[in-house]
């Protein structure tokens, strides 16, 4: 047998395995995701300016010494109830004793049997029995609970009790304005927030479709070094690089992440000092300087700073050039490039990727 | 050949050959053992292949928990839409006093979705009172363009904000409300009465 | 050679040695030069940049001369430049000699280098010029690989004349792997082309493509034509028979089906699926490890590659070992606690560093020692052999201080990270700077191996007239009148 041939055929088929897995399906993956965000609003590809910054930070390789990804760490979650089920025994026993316990959990349901009464006690023609029964309910809750301070509900916002109800149940009349926004943000957290999915996910799916409860999964970041020392908001998914001409992940990280310098409010000038020289102004750094991105001019005798000049402070309360007897201006490649670096930011959450909270900012000194 | 300068040995042996020796049965039992337990953790961790679903969360369900809600969306979608509507009702929904009514409370809004989504479609002209004040103004038909979902997340957005308690609204509701609008055979901008008429119970 | 093992014996070859060292002598020699060329050029321009981690401000006021942009071109003078022209000259000969035919058309292949070669400084210019698609390790602008692939279509279609000109049962095992080298470079680089400079995919798509070209081209392109050379030499040298087929074939499928998959970082902005895959891949990797490492174990039984006194065997025995040392190091990454500690660091650089020079260059260098000598009919010899001992020297100890300072220094940076540590700055310089001491060694072995390149032509290529052969005359001449 001549095997010849069939090394060509065997070298294309084995080849094309890792084609299909690390190419096409990936590629495909991509290309179907969207850019809705399915609120109404979505992600929009970068300015002109900014787009041509992307352009400059490709041609001289900044890549090679920064990444533009922050990475997943160890996070617990927080389950905070917007909203509890009707039935509250059984979300008594879905949650368990140790957050039913709460005073909060009385006073949810109370202020809900409350609202629901006073729906049932408007609604013309109503069941004269059942509105009572709910009345009855209502004032049961109410009850159970002390009455003088305003009733933080949760999820229910604003509601206003009618005199005579109010006056029948001993509640409050009037919610002040602060009463009502406390209530619309308040919320009632069912875990200790170092639980992992798989420790909550039963009882999430059984507050969802048993209690009908609605809430929000609220990770809070525990060894998230990204997120807790780097400056990145969460972790760099998919379609963070949606509208990128070219990706640019990056490899190493010689010099800082990226991937949320833009939501660091660090301020133009400040960047454009960095750019030009990121030791100016005694700044440990070892980026080298992009002069060449700047205009250099020597000022002129008691020359007054132009407003677009780079300048820097150095502690005497006055701004001085970043380079002393110089005006250094921008240039337009620079500015493209500021542009592009403000466009890169995380700070906002993704269906995918919500923002995690931090628990507590620990100093990187002490771990030392 | 002559090698007189040279320090290389240019004799060289044959072409090399490959000998037949096998792979050893356990060498090969142990190999597939350790793909197979591979293949099992991928099996484990592969997150049904999504494309959404992105380190450290593992799998879709978790992602889908951590996704804002249905509700959540559409409240969130209607306010981007409600950019349209701000000009005159405000973005507090409170209205110009005198000019244009209130959303906040208004009992135009409260109640059957499908009143607010016919004025919406067509737009009102004409007295009508809100809230015990009377207001003789023009809306147009801001939302003839748009879709029933784009309709029900404003029409929600509306009936959630500034104090409003009501519950969400559906395109069905919306796509109700057209076919009603059709079927009254009413065309161009209401007023109270040829609401009325079409069967939209307005309130006094 | 044993008894069992007569019916594998290579049938007659049609050609004698000499006569297809003779067909291969021009245009080999034409690849070979360049890569010497390109070597140094790669270690300079690598040297250069690498200053710029002692003094950020070198150089810093020429907008062509970033740090980005010299280790573009670094990279891109040593994959194309170097490891090219080294390999495709390599594969020709080492096809030829297996099929025992003289090459066939050798002028496709001289017009196919030309043009390989014109690829590869259209590369350097472009990305001298800002032209590089922006991924660390793919740094071809459209037309550089366009040139680049034109050129390698004239040079394969002469392996593959060469190939099919003669059949017969058994192929060694080391032409499977140059044909996939031969096959696979297209594929790669076709696809980056395509998908990341001719018509971009979306951003999000990039990611996944360039990672899958850049690890293939090192672990397929590199690897294939780095592991020929081992398997040929290795058991050539030493007289014996490579010790199993069926390991051979073994490792050989494993690679080409996980070469591509191996080393996503943890941390990748890639859904979840896609990471676990590759590391599921890399830990399957082991597998290719064992069957080339057991195979070539079994051949080379009782022979101290290192200490042989045959200077290809010493390169191949290094080779090998720097090979399962990367193999090793693609296998830990399979364990996400040990690549999330490593994975912005300098530790990747520096095994892709150490399997660049340690492995596919020692390869290369082994192989030239050998092969360029024989190109020549008559007075064959490395003009200062003694010299081409230090190249094995210099980029030994270069590869293994590189490797040495990016898996150590590098853990340190990895803990820095991970710890948000005030000093990150400088546990990430470390390793770079120590690692610049394993540079300057390999472009000292390049400038050696250039040397020796150009001695070897000088000696051989004008007959008589050359300058060595008028240089000996003169001196011999001298002795002669000194003597009387």
């Amino acid at each position: 047998m001549n095997k010849s041939p069939w090394i060509f055929l065997g070298v294309l088929f084995a080849l094309s395995l890792s084609w299909w897995g690390m190419v096409f399906g990936p590629a495909s993956q991509a290309n179907a995701a969207k850019t809705d965000l399915g609120d109404g609003t979505s992600l929009h590809p970068r300015s002109g300016l900014a787009q041509q910054g992307e352009q400059i930070y490709r041609e001289n390789g900044c890549y090679y010494c920064h990444t533009r990804m922050a990475t997943g760490g160890t996070f617990g979650y927080e389950i905070q109830i917007t909203q509890l089920g009707a039935d509250k025994a059984l979300t008594r026993e879905i949650i368990g004793e140790e957050y039913a316990g709460n005073k909060i959990f009385e006073k949810a349901y109370a202020f809900q049997a409350v609202a629901a009464a006073q729906d049932a006690a408007t609604t013309e023609g109503a069941d004269v029995e059942a509105t009572k029964a709910t009345l009855e309910q209502a004032k049961a809750y109410a009850n159970a609970i002390e009455t003088e301070e305003p009733l933080i509900a949760l999820g229910i916002s604003g509601v206003t009790i009618e005199g005579d109800l109010a006056g029948e149940l001993g509640l409050p009349i009037e919610m002040s304005d602060a009463d009502k926004s406390t209530v619309a943000d308040a919320t009632f957290a069912v875990s200790k927030g170092i639980e992992q999915w798989d420790e909550i996910k039963d009882r999430v799916r059984a507050l969802k479709d048993r209690a009908g409860a609605q809430f929000k999964l609220l990770p809070v970041a525990d060894d998230w070094p990204d997120v807790v020392y780097w400056g990145a908001r969460r972790q760099s998914v998919t379609r963070d690089f949606l509208h990128d001409v070219h990706a640019m992940p990056g490899v190493m990280r010689v010099g800082p992440d990226l991937s949320n310098v833009g939501g660091r409010q660090l301020d133009l000038n400040a960047l454009y000092a960095k750019i030009y020289n990121s030791q100016a102004g005694g700044k440990s750094s070892h980026m080298p300087p992009y002069k060449y991105l700047f205009n250099v001019r020597s000022a002129k005798e008691g020359e007054e700073l132009p407003t677009n000049a780079v300048t820097v402070s150095t502690g005497d309360g006055f701004k001085h050039s970043v380079e002393p007897d110089f005006v250094v201006t921008p240039t337009y490649k620079a500015r493209a490039l500021a542009a592009y670096l403000q466009s890169l930011r995380n700070d906002r959450g993704l269906p995918e990727a919500p923002l995690p909270a931090v628990r507590k900012t620990r100093n990187p000194e002490e771990d030392e | 050949m002559e090698e007189k300068h040279s320090n290389l040995n240019l004799q060289e042996h044959g072409e090399p050959a490959a000998g037949n020796s096998q792979m050893p049965v356990s060498i090969m039992v142990v190999l597939t053992l350790l793909g197979y337990i591979g293949c099992y953790k991928v099996d484990e961790l592969n997150a049904n292949f999504a494309a959404n679903v992105h380190a450290p969360f593992g799998s879709p369900a978790e992602v889908a928990s951590l996704a804002p809600s249905e509700a959540e969306l559409i409240f969130g979608k209607g306010k981007q839409i409600y950019a349209n509507c701000q000009g005159c009702h405000q973005p507090n929904g409170g209205g110009t006093p005198g000019q244009i009514p209130p959303l906040v409370d208004s009992s135009w809004v409260k109640g059957d979705p499908k009143l607010a989504a016919a004025i919406v479609l067509n737009g009102l002209q004409g007295a009508i009172v809100v809230n015990g004040t009377s207001y003789n103004g023009a809306m147009t038909a801001v939302g003839a363009a748009w879709s029933d979902e784009e309709i029900a997340a404003v029409l929600t957005y509306i009936r959630q904000s500034w104090g409003n308690g009501e519950e969400l609204v559906t395109a069905e509701q919306v796509t109700e409300a057209r076919t009603m609008i059709k079927d009254s055979g009413h065309q161009g901008t209401w007023n109270k009465d040829s609401l009325d008429a079409a069967g939209f119970a307005t309130p006094e | 050679m044993s008894e069992e093992g007569t019916h594998n014996a290579p049938p007659a070859p049609e050609a004698s040695p000499e006569e297809i060292n003779a067909s291969c002598r021009g245009p080999v020699l034409f690849l070979f030069f360049s890569a010497a060329l390109w070597a140094v050029q790669a270690t300079g321009v690598g040297l250069l940049g690498s200053l710029k981690m002692h003094v950020p401000g070198f150089l810093a006021d020429f907008s062509h001369l970033t740090y980005g942009r010299l280790q573009a071109n670094s990279w891109v003078a040593f994959l194309y430049g170097f490891a090219g022209n080294a390999g495709l000259g390599l594969t020709l000969w080492m096809l030829s000699r297996l099929r025992g035919m003289p090459l066939a058309r050798p002028g496709f292949v001289l017009a196919g280098a030309f043009l390989w070669n014109a690829g590869a400084t259209a590369a350097m210019v472009g990305i001298t010029m800002g032209d590089q698609p922006g991924v660390a390790g793919y740094e071809l602008p459209a037309y550089a690989s366009r040139l680049l692939l034109i050129g390698q279509a004239f040079i394969a279609f002469s392996a593959i004349i060469t190939y099919f000109s003669r059949r017969h049962q058994q192929l060694y095992p080391s032409s499977w792997f140059l044909i996939a080298g031969l096959v696979a470079f297209p594929w790669i680089v076709g696809t980056a082309h395509w998908l990341l400079v001719e018509t971009p995919v979306r951003g999000a798509a990039q990611i996944p493509v360039a990672h899958w070209a850049v690890t293939s081209l090192q672990q397929i392109w590199l690897g294939c034509m780095g592991l020929a050379a081992i398997l040929y030499f290795i058991p050539k040298i030493t007289g014996r028979e490579l010790y199993s087929r069926q390991w051979a074939a073994f490792g050989f499928w494993m690679l080409l089906i996980l070469g591509g998959w191996v080393n996503l970082n943890s941390g990748s902005p890639l859904p979840v699926w896609s990471i676990k895959l590759s590391q599921y891949a890399s830990g399957l990797f082991i597998f290719v490890l064992i069957a080339i490492g057991w195979n070539l174990r079994q051949t080379a039984k009782g022979v101290p590659l290192l200490g042989s006194n045959d200077l290809t065997l010493q390169c191949m025995g290094f080779a090998l070992g720097a090979w399962l040392i990367t193999a090793l190091f693609i296998f830990g990454n399979a364990y996400s606690d040990w690549n999330s500690l490593l994975q912005f660091t300098y530790a990747g650089t520096a095994v892709r560093q150490f399997f660049a020079w340690g492995f596919f260059a020692m390869a290369m260098f082994g192989a030239v020692y050998y092969v360029a000598p024989r190109l020549f009919i008559g007075e064959v010899d490395w003009a200062c052999s003694g010299t081409y001992k230090w190249i094995f020297r210099l980029t030994a100890i270069g590869a293994v201080v590189i490797l040495l300072a990016g898996l150590g220094l590098s853990y340190l940076h990895g803990h820095a990270l991970q710890a948000g540590s005030a000093e990150v700055l400088k546990k990430a310089l470390m390793p770079m700077r120590i690692a610049f001491l394993g540079e300057i060694l390999f472009f000292m072995s390049s400038l050696i191996f250039l040397g020796s390149m150009a001695c070897l032509l000088f000696r051989n290529c004008c007959g008589e007239y050359s300058p060595m052969a008028l240089i000996r005359k003169c001196r011999a001449a001298k002795a002669e009148g000194g003597a009387e």
